[in-house]
């Protein structure tokens, strides 16, 4: 069978075919889904059995039914996105949201309403061109394959019909109130054990169901198109999607990378695809596009949560909350399914399993032990607001979603409101306290004392402790794309073949639990797509996957195995020869690729080390960034390899074609003078432009294999080196001072260093404030401050800060710049005392040290007392100019990106 | 010079189900009693088969000079072979070999160790069966990224280490079954690892009681 789920985690057994990665691939597919959840796994098998090729890519790994152990410790971490620590940044609302295969349909409750009538026509008025048919037939389309239906009444637990009679026996405004109905849910057989026909009820859907009855994802649609002969369908799990590429309005692929257990990054791949579709759900959406530098300011804002306090009843007699289906039942009176426009909530019954209980309680120590002691004596139920869509998603210097989310005045009444009601309700049916998840309220013990409860809930919001399980928004779904990120077809303003389809893209929160809208909007959504099929070119891109052309981003392993299996190209072996001229000749010996942002370079062969994250390739990286130059002197050919940064290393040697033992015709390169005769090299000629190489330590043919690298004339503008930097930088050709409104936006700086890392140091934004240019900056995510902006010369874009040094941006395309963190010219006397303080603070390898050990005594450098380096600055690689006008001065070279 | 040749044939008794993967058996010599354990010398190595079996042979050239004065104290090490952490070490076994006339001689050591007294251990640390096994892992590192995703205010400092020492409370004693047991928490319904006990149920206890 084809269709397949591959993985890096190795398993005894797998319900599903599975299949393990051992390398990096670049796959072409019609159509690339990024996320397997309620909207991603719906599209992915419509569209592939519409005849069109699916590739899946699912950050989370595969886990089957037999799996889940319904141990808390044990599956949060493996079903829950980031183990459960998901918070907005203020740490007042925890996000539940799935990351495994099947998304949140996973570990969420299975409840399954419809989108509210009001809600289709608030969002058609806000743009969304949908029709209440349109989502009807949707609707009934999914519920069917998911087999949504009525809970029956022996499926209510003691805790739903505690909720049920306190509904019963609520008067509101002096009348009983009406509309609090059973719960539909989507549970069915279990393709895993035929005995099981639909729910066993044993509480734990949070930890995934055990028993393969909850029809998720993975056991309907996912489990579908995995066992469909017909279709050409695969799954990648563990696989992190990283980057969006496009041009032109064209999205073209994605890079993506494994991820293990550790986070450890271990293979990449790359999708050439037709059409990308991004369902990654709400937030991570968002960051995917944000990070891609798709889809402009609207992308983030608009986030709702549904943030949902609780209110539990304490009673005399046992009630097992925790035995039976958690949610069953639900009290619709105040909510947008009983005619409410703006705001109001539904009364949902609820139950945690222990350890999330725990959590949730916001008592402590012996308070905290006495309430938990009671937990077979508790009803539960949430109050899910319905609100105000206030949220922004931002990028955060590491390049993960920030999530900034305060609680609008409405959101806290209906709060406040409905815990009051919930309160109530307990009470009237024998409760003897009142547990809530407010911390200066967490324990009522008479009605009286219940305006207390809402007092200090509207005086301090803060002390909620909220959860939320229902992120919607960020990506809002309209016609208007002065607002919207996409029209109501989810395809992305300025993009013929992207698509955002999740509940990123909700306009306004739903008001109801999301699930089936997910689902009903992915259907909507496949339809289209389906219809609309226009055939496209793929394209040929490799990413930034390890591939024979591209050996600088293999690990040094895969470089080792290319070695052993690629020829050595004979004929090429002229091409080892570099231009004759050692000054870089823009247009002959170099070249700028403005569209591909790579550099053709044949003054040498810019070296690599893999790129594995070991201690020791990291520090090779660090120290040895490498070059070899070669040239035909006396008739034969003669090479040098030089450290970039110690000029004086300068080991001479001769290339020649021999036939070796093992290897079969390579070039080995002799080195000629000690120390490093001791030493040889083993070439392969790949291409014009790519080598493959080993270095020994020993006699020729007996050596001790050291290391294996590659080497290569074109390079991406992340392998930059300071020459190439400055050669952009001084050239009016390849680059210009920037004008106000072309800087405006968020800019990613990575430092340029000679060795083979650019490590990520700073963030720039530009934006308005008051019609004025502002800029804001993030250094290493420690330093963060403002720069003024003088672009009253006429050569130069300067930002200047508190520091001696200040920036200097030249723009080279419109997403790409280069700049110089850079001391006004002065005398080296002058400098001096300011190198030294440097060297204090930033561990700064300096051009013109020239031993290793010099450059080691900076080490020392990297753990003063009480101050911590982030990790990826390393060390960093201080730069001098000289000038015999101007004298020297000294700085940073850095490449910025536009995100 | 008297040559002794040592066997050490060692079987892990008690190998039934396929989950078991092979271990690292490293015998040690432990005569250096005033230092730690990783001063003690390394005297042969060995994998075991699929049965359990294993053997390890070396002479008493392994050993330090003075070894020669009396008997040997050997003990083994078991060792994930994934991950290399140690499993289980043995117990001294005191060798009282009489040799002086002898120029060559082979000591056999038999050896048992019950899978009993390992197999908890071998599934905690085998990463291609145990995939739970990396959940600390997971929550620490998902914690530690957390401050790159927070802004976090000083006015509410307190709020902050309330539940800092809250999750870390419930972390520690709510996923612990003695704490299960003595709030009457009915707990999981299936085995911690379902897959390796094909014969468990899908039954609820609290059905059956009833
Ligand atoms: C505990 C819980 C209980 C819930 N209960 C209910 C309920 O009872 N009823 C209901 O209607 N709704 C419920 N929900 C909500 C519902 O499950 C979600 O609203 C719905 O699944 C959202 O669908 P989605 O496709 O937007 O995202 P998801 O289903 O969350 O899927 C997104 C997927 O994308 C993956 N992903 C993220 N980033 C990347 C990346 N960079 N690369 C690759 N993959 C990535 C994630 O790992 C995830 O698997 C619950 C949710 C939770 C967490």
């Amino acid at each position: 069978m084809t269709n397949c789920i591959y993985g890096i985690e190795k398993f005894e057994h797998r319900t599903e075919n599975y299949k393990l990665i051992n390398s990096d691939i670049v796959c072409d597919v019609d159509v690339c889904i990024i996320g397997s959840g309620a909207a991603g796994a719906i599209l992915g098998t419509k569209l592939a059995e519409s005849g069109k090729s699916v590739v899946i890519l699912e950050k989370g790994g595969y886990y089957d039914g037999e799996s889940m152990n319904q141990r808390e410790a044990d599956m949060i971490p493996l079903l829950w996105k980031n183990a459960g620590a998901n918070f907005t940044s203020n740490l007042r609302i925890a996000i539940a949201q799935g990351s495994c295969l099947g998304g949140s349909t996973v570990i969420n409750d299975a409840v399954c309403f419809r989108i509210p009538q009001i809600v289709i026509e608030q969002w058609q008025r806000m743009g969304v061109v949908i029709t209440t048919d349109e989502w009807d037939k949707a609707n009934d389309e999914v519920s069917e394959r998911i087999n949504v239906k009525e809970v029956t009444e022996d499926e209510l637990n003691t805790n739903a019909k505690k909720l049920r009679e306190a509904c019963g026996k609520f008067l509101y405004q002096g009348n009983l109130i009406q509309h609090h109905y059973k719960n539909r849910r989507n549970c069915g057989p279990s393709i895993s054990d035929k005995s099981l026909k639909s729910c066993v009820k044993c509480g734990f859907c949070h930890l995934g169901c055990h028993y393969d009855t909850k029809q998720s994802m993975l056991v309907t649609y996912i489990h579908d198109a995995l066992v469909n002969e017909k279709i050409n369908y695969k799954v990648y799990c563990n696989c992190r999607a990283d980057l969006i590429t496009s041009e032109n309005g064209i999205a073209d692929g994605v890079n993506a990378t494994f991820v293990d257990s550790n986070g450890l990054e271990t293979y990449r791949i790359r999708i050439n695809a037709k059409v990308i579709i991004v369902s990654t759900g709400a937030i991570a959406s968002s960051n995917l596009l944000q990070k891609s530098n798709i889809g402009g300011n609207n992308v983030g804002m608009g986030l709702a949560l549904h943030p949902a306090p609780f209110v539990m009843g304490l009673f005399d007699e046992e009630i097992h909350g925790n035995r039976g289906i958690p949610m069953s039942y639900t009290c619709h009176e105040f909510g947008v399914t009983n005619g409410v426009q703006k705001g109001g909530f539904l009364i949902e019954s609820i139950f945690l399993p222990i350890f999330q209980m725990a959590l949730a309680i916001p008592s402590m120590g012996l308070d905290h032990k006495r309430m938990m002691q009671n937990y077979n004596r508790y009803t539960m139920a949430g109050i899910m607001s319905r609100d105000d869509s206030v949220g922004k998603v931002l990028i955060s210097y590491n390049g993960n979603p920030k999530v900034i989310y305060n609680l609008s005045e409405q959101t806290i009444e209906d709060m406040a409101r409905g815990m009051s009601i919930l309160s109530r309700m307990w009470f009237n049916i024998g409760a003897k306290a009142i547990i809530t998840s407010h911390i200066d309220a967490y324990e009522i013990g008479t009605k009286a004392d219940i305006p207390k409860l809402k007092d200090a809930v509207r005086n301090n919001p803060d002390g909620l402790m909220l959860g939320s399980a229902h992120p919607q928004g960020g990506n809002r779904m309209g016609e208007n794309e002065n607002e919207c990120v996409v029209d109501s077809n989810c395809k992305v303003f300025g993009f013929d073949n992207l698509y955002v389809c999740d509940a990123s893209v909700f306009p306004t929160a739903l008001g109801v639990n999301p699930q089936l809208t997910v689902m009903a909007l992915a259907t909507i959504t496949a339809n289209k797509i389906i219809k609309n099929w226009k055939s496209q070119d793929i394209s040929k891109s490799l990413g930034n996957i390890c591939h024979i052309t591209q050996p600088r981003y293999c690990k040094t392993e895969q470089i080792s195995e290319q070695f052993a299996v690629v020829d050595h190209n004979e004929k090429l072996l002229q091409s080892l020869v570099n231009s004759d001229e050692d000054k870089i000749i823009v247009g002959k010996n170099w070249k700028f690729n403005p569209k591909t942002l790579q550099i053709y370079n044949n003054i040498y062969w810019k070296g690599f080390y893999g790129r594995d994250v070991d201690a020791i390739t990291t520090a090779l990286r660090y120290f040895g960034g490498f070059y070899k130059r070669f040239g035909y002197k006396n008739n034969r050919i003669e090479g040098v390899t030089h450290p970039f940064e110690t000029q004086v290393i300068n080991a001479k040697s001769i290339a020649s074609e021999k036939q070796v033992p093992g290897y079969g015709k390579v070039v080995h390169l002799e080195y000629q003078d000690f120390p490093f005769s001791n030493a040889y090299d083993l070439l392969k000629i790949v291409d014009e432009n790519t080598i493959l190489g080993k270095a020994f330590l020993g006699q020729f043919g007996r050596g001790r294999e050291l290391f294996s690298f590659s080497m290569s004339k074109i390079y991406d503008v992340d392998f930059l080196t300071k020459q190439d930097l400055l050669t952009l930088f001084n050239s009016d050709e390849l680059s210009h001072k920037p004008n106000e409104k072309e800087l405006i936006g968020k800019w990613e700086g990575m430092l340029v260093s000679d060795s083979s890392l650019s490590p990520r140091s700073q963030m720039f934004y530009f934006d308005y404030e008051d019609g004025e240019i502002d800029m804001r900056y993030s250094f290493a995510n420690m330093l963060h401050g403002r720069s003024d902006i003088t672009i009253t010369d006429n050569s130069i874009f300067r930002l200047d800060d508190q520091t001696p040094f200040h920036d200097e941006i030249r723009m080279v395309t419109p997403e790409f710049a280069v700049g110089l963190w850079i001391s006004e010219w002065s005398s080296r006397n002058i400098l001096e005392p300011i190198i030294q303080d440097l060297l204090r603070y930033y561990p700064i390898k300096i051009l013109n040290s020239d031993s290793l050990k010099d450059k080691l005594s900076f080490l020392k450098n990297f753990y003063l007392p009480g101050i911590r380096l982030p990790k990826e600055l390393g060390l960093s690689f201080l730069q001098v100019e000289e000038n015999e006008q101007k004298e020297t001065r000294i700085g940073l070279s850095y490449i910025l990106m536009r995100i | 010079m008297c040559v002794t040749i040592y066997s050490i044939k060692g079987e892990i008794t008690g190998i039934k189900t396929d989950f078991f993967t092979k271990l690292k058996i490293q015998a040690m010599d432990s005569d250096q009693q005033f230092f730690e354990d990783y001063n003690d010398d390394l005297l042969g190595s060995a994998w075991t088969n699929s049965d359990g079996s294993f053997k390890i042979t070396f002479d008493n050239s392994t050993f330090s000079d003075n070894w020669l004065e009396k008997s040997p104290e050997i003990y083994l090490i078991l060792r994930s072979s994934e991950t290399g952490q140690i499993i289980y070490k043995t117990e001294v076994i005191k060798i009282d070999a009489n040799r002086k006339n002898k120029t060559t001689e082979v000591i056999e050591i038999p050896i048992t160790i019950p899978l009993d007294l390992i197999e908890n251990k071998i599934r905690l640390l085998s990463t291609s069966t145990d995939i739970y096994s990396n959940n600390s892992q997971r929550i620490l590192s998902a914690f530690s990224s957390l401050g790159d995703v927070t802004t976090l205010n000083n006015s509410n400092a307190a709020r902050n280490f309330q539940l800092l020492t809250s999750s870390i409370n419930a972390w520690v004693n709510y996923t612990n079954e003695s704490t299960w047991k003595r709030i009457g928490y009915d707990g999981p319904q299936v085995p911690r690892y379902p897959l390796k006990s094909p014969d468990h149920n899908h039954r609820l206890t609290w059905e059956l009681t009833q």
